[in-house]
C-alpha cells in the first residue's frame, strides 16, 4: 500500500501536468485568432501560470511607426485577463479594464518605447489559469 | 519511515507540479473550463514565468527587414548566410541560434521578393528544425503554402512568423527555453548584421536609430540567455556589446496617448529621441558583425 500511494500521488501530478498543458495549448488556439491575416505575428510565444491576483510581467520594446495588436487570453471564453501597457516611467498607456477586459488591443506606436505589459486574471472570473499573450504587428 | 514515505510522496506530487510547469509539449486540445477553479490545485508559479516574474520579448527580424525595405537599402543577396553552410552546426545550441539567422534572412530576401532564394532558405530552415524536433512548425504544409504564395509577400511573412511562434510555442512547453533563446538571438543579431552590413560612411539616420533603440533588447536578450544557460561566449559578446551602448543616449518624454475606443486602438504619442556619436556608432557596427562572424565563421 505505502508504495502504491506514492505511485498514485506521481500520476495524480502527472495528470495535473497534461491538463496544464492542454489548457494553455488550447488558449493559445483560441487567442491567435486575435491575431488576424493582417497582422504578422511576431514569431514568439508568452504564456504564464497564475493564481489569484499574480502578476505576470511582460518586458518588450515596440518601434515607432508600427501598428501592433496584443492579444492577450485566459480561459476559452474572452474577458478573463486584464492586462495594461505601461512605459517605462510607468506611466499607464493602456488597459483593456476599461473595456469589458477586451482580448484584443492596437496600439499605434508613434517613436519606439520600452513597454512593460501587465496580465493578471480577473478574479471575478478565474482563480488560476493559463494566461497567453501573442503579438503581431502590420507591415 | 513516516518521514520518508512524506518525503516520497512529496517528491512524486512535486514532480508532477514541475512537469505541470516545465513541458511535455505537444499540441493537446483537452477542453478548458472556464469557470473558477479551473484548475484545482493552482499550479505553482515557479518555472513558468521568467526572471525577477519577468517575460522578455525580442523584436521580429521581419520588423528589421521591412525597415530595410523602408529605406531603400539595394537587395544584397550575398549578405544572407549561405544555405548549404547549416551543416557545419552540429550542436543544439549552434544550430538554434542558426535556425534563428536563417529566420532573419528569409524574412530579408522574402520582402525583397528573391523567391529562389527564400525556398532555399526555408529548406534549409526544415532541415535545421527536423534536427531540432520542430518538423511540426516548419513542415511540408508549410514549405507548400510558401511555394503557392510566393509572389504575395505577405502571406509569405505571416506563414514565416506563425511557423516561429508555433516552434516558440512548443519549445516553451517542452522546457527547452535555452533552444528558444538561441533562436531569438540568431534572429536579432543577424536582423542587426543585416541592417549594418552594407552602410558604408555615411549611414542613414534611421538606421542609427534603430540601432540605438536595441539597447534595451538587448538587455532582455542578455538576460534571456543568462536565465536558460545559453552558451556563456554569445553571452560575453553580447555584454560586450551592451557595453558600447552605454555610449548610447535615449530621452523619453511621455506624451498622453489618443484613445480611438470604436476601432479598438490606442495611439502611443510619447516621444523617445536616440542619439549615437558617429566613433560609438561605428564601435557598435563593428562589435555586431564580429558577433555574427564568430557564430557563422
Amino acid at each position: 500500500m505505502r508504495s502504491i500511494i506514492p505511485s498514485l500521488t506521481l500520476l495524480a501530478g502527472l495528470f495535473i501536468a497534461g491538463g496544464v498543458h492542454a489548457q494553455c495549448d488550447t488558449i493559445a488556439s483560441l487567442c491567435e485568432k486575435n491575431i488576424t491575416a493582417q497582422y504578422i505575428p511576431d514569431g514568439q510565444f508568452y504564456r504564464a501560470l497564475l493564481k489569484d491576483d499574480e502578476t505576470a510581467e511582460f518586458d518588450l520594446t515596440l518601434y515607432g511607426g508600427t501598428t501592433y495588436r496584443i492579444a492577450a487570453c485566459s480561459g476559452t471564453s474572452d474577458g478573463n485577463l486584464v492586462f495594461s501597457v505601461y512605459d517605462k516611467e510607468h506611466n499607464l498607456l493602456f488597459s483593456n479594464k476599461d473595456f469589458n477586459n477586451d482580448p484584443y488591443w492596437d496600439l499605434v506606436v508613434a517613436n519606439t518605447l520600452d513597454v512593460t505589459i501587465d496580465a493578471v486574471l480577473d478574479t471575478r472570473k478565474a482563480s488560476s489559469g493559463c494566461a497567453v499573450l501573442l503579438i503581431g504587428f502590420k507591415k | 519511515m513516516t518521514v520518508r514515505n512524506t518525503s516520497i510522496w512529496s517528491s512524486a506530487l512535486v514532480l508532477g507540479l514541475m512537469l505541470a510547469a516545465c513541458g511535455g509539449g505537444g499540441t493537446g486540445n483537452a477542453p478548458v473550463e472556464n469557470t473558477k477553479d479551473s484548475l484545482n490545485p493552482p499550479p505553482e508559479r515557479t518555472g513558468l514565468l521568467n526572471v525577477g516574474g519577468k517575460i522578455f520579448s525580442i523584436p521580429s527580424p521581419v520588423q528589421t527587414a521591412l525597415l530595410i525595405q523602408d529605406l531603400g537599402l539595394p537587395y544584397n543577396n550575398a549578405l544572407p548566410f549561405a544555405t548549404d553552410s547549416a551543416s557545419r552546426f552540429t550542436s543544439k545550441g549552434m544550430k538554434a541560434l542558426a535556425l534563428g539567422i536563417y529566420g532573419a534572412d528569409l524574412a530579408y530576401v522574402t520582402i525583397h521578393k528573391d523567391g529562389q532564394k527564400a525556398l532555399k532558405t526555408l529548406k534549409t530552415i526544415e532541415q535545421l528544425s527536423s534536427d531540432l524536433n520542430l518538423s511540426h512548425a516548419f513542415n511540408k504544409e508549410l514549405l507548400d503554402g510558401f511555394k503557392n504564395n510566393l509572389n504575395n509577400e505577405d502571406s509569405l511573412l505571416r506563414f514565416s512568423g506563425v511557423a516561429f511562434r508555433s516552434a516558440d510555442q512548443y519549445l516553451k512547453m517542452d522546457q527547452q527555453g535555452d533552444v528558444s533563446a538561441a533562436i531569438l538571438a540568431g534572429g536579432w543579431i543577424e536582423g542587426l548584421y543585416l541592417t549594418v552590413q552594407d552602410s558604408g560612411k555615411k549611414v542613414d539616420p534611421k538606421i542609427i536609430k534603430r540601432l540605438g533603440e536595441q539597447g534595451h533588447t538587448l538587455n532582455n536578450l542578455i538576460s534571456l540567455l543568462e536565465q536558460n544557460g545559453n552558451d556563456a561566449r554569445l553571452i560575453a559578446a553580447l555584454k560586450d556589446l551592451a557595453s558600447a551602448y552605454t555610449a548610447v543616449h535615449v530621452t523619453y518624454t511621455f506624451e498622453q496617448p489618443t484613445l480611438d475606443a470604436a476601432n479598438k486602438t490606442t495611439y502611443i504619442n510619447s516621444v523617445t529621441k536616440t542619439e549615437v556619436a558617429p566613433k560609438d556608432l561605428k564601435i557598435i557596427i563593428q562589435k555586431v558583425k564580429a558577433i555574427r562572424i564568430s557564430i557563422t565563421a
